[in-house]
């Protein structure tokens, strides 16, 4: 009896072993060839959602009217129910304004932290502004929640607007910078690639003459932008970034950026 | 009694004699004379592990038969093996599609993320 029962339950783990096994085997054998082993890449920063980024905007520009509305009734009427009520508008605002900037520099924050191409010094040091800006919005906001006169509104006002050109500064120079390493890594990809295409195809003196032109318009694309940032490496040396030096360098960037386009359509024709 | 007749009694004898034999025999069909023997419960597991080797007999033919079937098929439409030439083409290719897209992204005058357009004037005024 025993013996019987033991030679039942062998044959069943057999049974249900094979089963498994046979159907493991008939799963791999549909299953698409092996994708090819990807270099492992570093987690990402998990970026702010840039709707939510949209979303608290639209809300704070309802707030700066309201306030807007609210500070003129107060002048008008010049009572008490109308200076509560500019109070109350403008702490709404300031929570709102908190919040528009917080969410930026996490976004902007984010999207530098992925971007290529930038000297590693110069972005843990970009990093750093960012993250220092980010500790100050959060310690006025929890300042600002505690508010409740229009002298302590008053007050945290005066503090951000002090903060204003820093804000600025970082912003502008993490734009220009992420812009930087965006042509950087465009530049060091094609370098790259027309090489391996020039490998690739039919050794022709047309085609030689076609790759000596790639090869003369990259480097000039890497002068120019080598120049640029020399140039604005200056510029932020003398003076802090503002709107003007951005847009400066944004219109000197273009012409590396023309030159690389120019290269690539030269590449694709070569490619063809 | 004429012949034809006696005939006919014969007949009916016949016929009588006949239909009892039919149900005579309908009677042994109702009543079943062998009886069916009951399993024994100490054989139960026996059985048991003889259904279930014998369907793992089953199973192990029809995956014999399927990886043929698959291996005759494949012979019929062998996969071709891309030569390297081909494989690089298509690295480069997919490296060409990347770079345009960068390219799109790292063109100075498109800034997906401006400053915001916010307002440093939220002060009252009373205060000053």
């Amino acid at each position: 009896m025993i013996k019987s029962k033991q030679s039942f339950f062998c044959c069943l783990v057999v049974l249900f072993l094979g089963s498994k096994f046979l159907t493991s085997q008939n799963i791999r054998a549909q299953e698409s060839p092996e994708p090819s082993q990807t270099p492992l890449q570093s987690t990402p920063t998990p970026e702010v959602d840039f709707q939510t980024y949209l979303n608290t905007l639209e809300k704070y520009r309802t707030s700066e009217q309201q306030f807007g509305i609210a500070k003129q009734q107060y002048f008008q009427l010049g009572t008490l129910a109308a200076l509560e009520q500019a109070t109350q508008r403008s702490l709404k605002a300031q929570i709102d304004r908190n919040s528009v900037l917080d969410l930026y520099f996490q976004l902007l924050k984010s999207r530098f932290a992925q971007t290529a191409g930038i000297e590693l010094r110069e972005k843990k040091l970009e990093i750093d502004r960012m993250e220092f800006i980010l500790d100050f919005l959060s310690t006025q906001k929890a300042s600002l929640e505690k508010a409740s006169t229009y002298q302590q509104l008053d007050k945290f006002n005066a503090e951000l607007k002090e903060t204003q050109e820093s804000i600025n500064t970082v912003a502008y120079e993490t734009l220009i910078l992420k812009k930087i390493g965006e042509l950087q890594t465009v530049l060091d990809h094609l370098t790259s690639i027309s090489a391996k295409v020039y490998d690739a195809v039919e050794k022709t003196p047309e085609k030689e003459r076609g790759y000596a032109e790639i090869t003369k318009t990259l480097k000039e694309a890497d002068t120019s932008l080598n120049k640029t940032i020399r140039s604005y490496l200056e510029e932020i040396d003398s003076a802090p970034s503002d709107a003007d030096i951005y847009q400066e360098i944004i219109e000197a960037l273009n012409d590396p950026y023309m030159k690389i386009k120019q290269a690539f359509k030269y590449l694709q024709e070569l490619e063809s | 009694m004429t012949d034809f007749q006696h005939d006919i009694n014969i007949d009916q004898t016949f016929f009588q004699e006949d239909l009892s034999a039919i149900e005579q025999r309908s009677q042994e069909e109702k009543t079943p004379t062998d009886k069916v023997r009951p399993i024994k419960k100490s054989n139960i597991p026996l059985i048991a592990s003889f259904a279930l080797g014998t369907m793992f007999i089953l199973l192990i033919v029809s995956y014999v038969l399927s990886s043929t079937s698959k291996s005759i098929t494949e012979t019929a439409q062998p996969t071709q093996t891309p030569t390297s030439q081909q494989v690089q083409e298509s690295d480069i290719e997919k490296e060409m599609r990347l770079i345009e897209s960068l390219i799109e992204d790292a063109d100075p005058t498109n800034n997906t993320l401006p400053l915001p357009p916010i307002s440093y004037e939220f002060s009252i005024g009373k205060s000053e």
